[in-house]
């Protein structure tokens, strides 16, 4: 087992490695860079033409002067020494920008996906006993809605349902009163009461895909000859249910689990922006959009680890959760 | 002195009363408590100041208002009345928080077409124009107090313009007539002279405008920012690096702000508002105590207290919040699509607010053609002034006009508005009439045949007639206006492709595009009569653009009757702006300019919203909107009020 942690630490290594070269050239593939777009903003702003001078300037003072290979390396080399680089759009260091907006992103993608497992399994399970009954056919077509409607068109809606006729006020997390004001028990009803639309936007199309796995996983498990023969046996159904086929059945759940860790952080970009949520989606869509290169890459490597790492948790609990898996890979 | 520059003032308002006053509601500000005095002939005996400061006056915290304010304030003679203190602002978007307080020593009017004083008191030019020599109030404090002098001035011109790390390409061309840099020379702490080389009227239009003043602002608080300096402070270095800097520019240029002083907290400011809160969701900005500006009463401005500016960028999601009366004002300047003015004209009840309908200086409904297209074939049709006749005459204005702007925009050709000085009629007309007949004909006189379904014409090298039209903003009004368009070339056979989303800046740059909407700077369709650089050279590809404004250091070379208006625009920058010869020579320059359709006007002055609570007072109910005045700042927000 030791051994074993060890080899896929160094795997992660390289992969996360691997995985910088890819974020970098993905971000600098789109023509021009951050200040070629910062320039067009200016000059719409002036309404006038920038001098070559100026603009040979400010790509020498932006550090995007150089070749594509240098800049890389000055990154990487920060980003070993645990340096995330300063936000060209922002100015400010990238750690202070990621860090003012983690909390409440990994808050409001946390519940997401307590929402999201606490839908989808018992659903998918529901669904898979009383196959092709109206309950499984009504979960179907929800399931189906949730996973084909866009997600910023749900967050509209709800956001209207919610205004029209809850008299909630429309976006963000607080109302306009709360916002600058201390944490007080009226602030945290306030709170409450604004984080069912995020939660359910962002965690519908997940508990959608896990009802349709669940239920898919759950069938197939039903028909097996071993759950045909404990029933013969006279195994009561609710401890056989729970006892055998689901303990099978949760394993492709329980696998895909880890990737809900950079889910935590980037899950619901786009539902983050129409909610006008302070989440690091928003920023990370900006960074993209305006080729903030250190601030871009930087949460994109956050993302990266953090996917290697969930992957790494999943295949742990995996081994701990299913003796077969443990077998194979002590051999 | 003094009346001399306000004489010059009142001669130029005079001259453009006529057009000015016909679309603006403009609120009426003198520039010292002596002018309001003597030509009202009404006294302001005391300052009053919010109670908010009140209690910190009484509570010892801050002096008195009679010693915040300069000794020469200016005074506003509020649009509609004299507003009530107190309240907080929700405004939206956060963006635009720097346009509500974006005070300059200089700015312009509503129209565009004077120039007026606001943090400064006046300024004048010697006689031959090498000289300008601006006043400051006497008296005026920054937001924490200390002193506001030509030092912050002379901070800004030699320890940053001119300071090779923080500026290396040193300071941008208005300040280098004649091609040696001006002189800045201090006369005393509130009077500065400027002497340059050679005549330079056209300063002045640039330090009018927030940001056309070439590098955002005009002055830094030295005493604040001195300490990131390393002309100042030895140790400069060390402290960037404690912030997390590599070197001490990084850090000052950050603190400085530059474009985004509003986004610096703890960073001085003459601005009517303090930024004193910034989070990912939320931007609070206090009043600033030291404001220098007072109302016809002699209450120290601004009226409202807090501004509290909401982090939405949605369009859809502040249109809702607005119907749910959750914004007390939503500038929409960009933001905001026509498509939606029906929706927000409806729920006005609902939501407790109105719409206020202003005109853009400048529209999304235009066409520039790059005379540089890749492709020689295209590159050759484009360059026969007839293709582009033709292609003028077939545009349907008022179809699209209606269409996306719901007939609230103004058709024709694409030339300076109406309000300025030298403005000919014939211009917005010429080619601007809507005759698919002559278009053809034109394109049949070039000998573009039309294939042989008479679906399409073809080019000379036999194939079909299909020209690429990209979007310069990538808007909604874009994407309706080039689907009509494509409908209408289509009946003089030329084959529109478009592509609506917002085109890559490098392919301007490198002018790989072949028809944009809008040019690539978006400011179009204006001039405004002070003389400010004009877009003469836009819509002539990046390679002659290029070449014009850099004096053929870099571009490509233009034919020589372009050189020859280079010409023209580098006398006219040194004539007096208004003058007779001056006004000749504009007239000369934009008579070939709009002649030659390089840039097709289809409409003009777009109209735009905001919205504000019907409690919002003192808000111009219309006239000119746009980034050709600045914005906000030239509805004086300092005067808006909430009314109880």
């Amino acid at each position: 087992m030791l051994i074993y942690v060890m080899r896929r630490f160094l795997y992660m290594a390289v992969i996360l490695l691997l995985l910088s070269v890819v974020a970098f050239i993905i971000i600098q593939l789109p023509p021009g860079d951050y200040v070629s777009a910062y320039i067009a903003e200016l000059e719409t702003m002036k309404g006038e033409r920038m001098e070559e001078a100026e603009i040979i300037a400010l790509r020498k003072a932006y550090g995007v002067d150089q070749p594509i290979y240098i800049q890389y390396f000055k990154w990487i080399r920060k980003l070993l020494r645990g340096d995330f680089g300063i936000s060209l759009q922002w100015q400010r260091p990238v750690i202070d920008l990621i860090a003012e907006r983690l909390p409440l992103t990994v808050m409001i993608c946390a519940l997401a996906t307590v929402f999201t497992y606490a839908m989808g399994v018992p659903i998918g399970i529901y669904s898979a006993i009383r196959q092709y009954s109206a309950g499984d056919y009504f979960f179907t077509v929800v399931g189906f809605i949730g996973l084909a409607a866009p997600n910023f068109l749900l967050a509209l809606i709800l956001m209207f349902l919610f205004y029209k006729y809850l008299g909630l006020s429309v976006g963000g997390l607080f109302s306009t009163q709360y916002m600058n004001v201390p944490w007080s028990v009226g602030k945290f009803i306030d709170m409450v009461k604004h984080l069912p639309i995020p939660v359910i936007v962002i965690g519908t199309p997940g508990a959608a895909a896990l009802i349709r796995t669940m239920r898919g996983c759950l069938l197939d498990e039903l028909h097996k000859q071993y759950v045909i023969t404990a029933r013969a046996k006279g195994v009561a159904e609710r401890t056989l249910l729970f006892k055998y086929p689901i303990r099978v059945a949760i394993n492709p759940i329980v696998s895909t689990i880890g990737w809900t860790l950079p889910w935590l952080v980037s899950g619901g970009t786009i539902t983050e922006i129409v909610l006008s949520l302070p989440t690091t989606g928003p920023l990370l869509f900006q960074a993209l959009l305006k080729q903030d290169m250190e601030l871009a890459g930087s949460i994109i490597m956050f993302l990266s680890f953090l996917t290697v790492i969930g992957t790494f948790i999943s295949d742990i609990l995996l081994a701990l959760l299913d003796p077969r898996i443990r077998y194979e890979r002590s051999t | 002195m003094m009346r001399r520059s306000i004489a010059m003032l009142l001669s130029g308002i005079i001259c453009l009363l006529g057009v000015s006053l016909a679309f603006s509601q403009e609120t009426r500000v003198y520039s010292t408590l002596a002018d309001y005095e003597k030509l009202t002939g009404r006294k302001i005996e005391k300052f009053s100041e919010s109670p908010m400061l009140r209690i910190k006056v009484a509570a010892g915290i801050l002096p008195p208002a009679e010693e915040r304010l300069p000794e020469e304030p200016s005074v506003i003679e509020p649009l509609e009345e004299i507003g009530q203190y107190g309240g907080t602002l929700h405004y939206v978007p956060p963006g635009r928080l720097r346009d509500v307080r974006n005070h300059g020593l200089f700015m312009r009017s509503q129209d565009g077409a004077k120039i007026l004083t606001d943090i400064a008191k006046g300024y004048e030019y010697s006689k031959d124009y090498k000289t300008l020599t601006i006043y400051l109030r006497k008296g005026t404090k920054w937001s924490d107090g200390a002193p506001f002098t030509v030092d912050d001035i002379l901070f800004w011109w030699e320890d940053i313009m001119l300071n090779k790390e923080l500026n290396p390409a040193g300071p941008a061309k208005e300040w280098k007539p004649g091609g040696k840099v001006a002189e800045f020379e201090k006369v005393d702490d509130y009077t500065l002279s400027i002497h340059f080389a050679a005549p330079n009227p056209a300063l002045m239009a640039k330090l009018s405008h927030p940001y056309g003043a070439a590098q955002a602002h005009f002055f830094d608080p030295k005493h604040y920012l001195k300490r990131w300096h390393i002309k100042y402070n030895p140790e400069a270095n060390e402290l960037a690096k404690e912030e997390g800097y590599e070197y001490w520019w990084q850090a000052l240029r950050y603190h400085e702000g530059k474009w985004e002083t509003h986004k610096r907290i703890g960073l001085p400011t003459l601005s009517s508002w303090v930024v004193t809160k910034i989070t990912p969701s939320y931007m609070v900005a206090e009043r600033n105590p030291y404001f220098w500006q007072i109302d016809a009463a002699g209450n120290q401005l601004p009226y409202i207290d807090k501004l509290f500016v909401l982090n939405i960028e949605d369009p859809e999601v502040i249109i809702m919040k607005a119907i749910a009366g959750e914004l007390d004002f939503v500038q929409g300047y960009e933001l905001l699509p026509m498509e939606d003015y029906p929706l927000c004209k409806e729920s006005e009840e609902e939501g407790g607010y109105r719409v206020l309908l202003y005109r853009d200086f400048k529209s999304d409904g235009m066409i520039s053609i790059n005379p540089l297209t890749p492709d020689p074939v295209l590159r050759k049709i484009f360059r026969d002034i007839r293709f582009r006749q033709a292609l003028s005459l077939s545009i349907n204005r008022e179809a699209i006009n209606d269409a996306v702007f719901f007939g609230l925009a103004r058709p024709g050709q694409w030339a300076p508005l109406p309000a300025s000085s030298f403005y000919k009629e014939e211009w917005g007309r010429y080619y601007a009439d809507y005759d698919v007949e002559r278009a053809n004909a034109l394109l049949d006189e070039m000998g573009l045949r039309w294939d042989s379904e008479h679906k399409y014409r073809l080019r000379p090298d036999g194939r079909t007639l299909e020209i690429l039209l990209e979007s310069g903003h990538g808007s909604k009004a874009e994407a309706t206006m080039e689907e009509l368009l494509a409908a209408q070339w289509k009946k003089i056979g030329v084959k529109l492709v478009v592509r609506t989303e917002k085109c890559v800046h490098e392919r301007l740059r490198q002018d790989l595009c072949e028809l944009l909407t809008t040019a690539p700077t978006s400011t179009g369709w204006v001039d405004l009569a002070l003389g400010t650089p004009e877009p003469y050279f836009w819509g002539l590809g990046e390679g002659w653009n290029n070449w014009l404004t850099s004096d053929g250091k870099t571009g490509k070379e233009p034919p020589d009757e372009w050189k020859e208006v280079k010409k023209w625009v580098d006398k006219s920058l040194t004539l007096p702006p208004g003058s007779k010869e001056w006004i000749d020579l504009k007239q000369k320059i934009w008579d070939f300019r709009v002649k030659q359709l390089w840039i097709i006007g289809i409409v003009g002055q777009a109209p735009l919203f905001n919205l504000a609570k019907n409690y919002v007072r003192n808000v111009p109910e219309e006239g000119m909107f746009g980034w050709a005045t600045g914005m906000d700042i030239v509805q004086r927000p300092q005067q808006w009020f909430i009314k109880k």
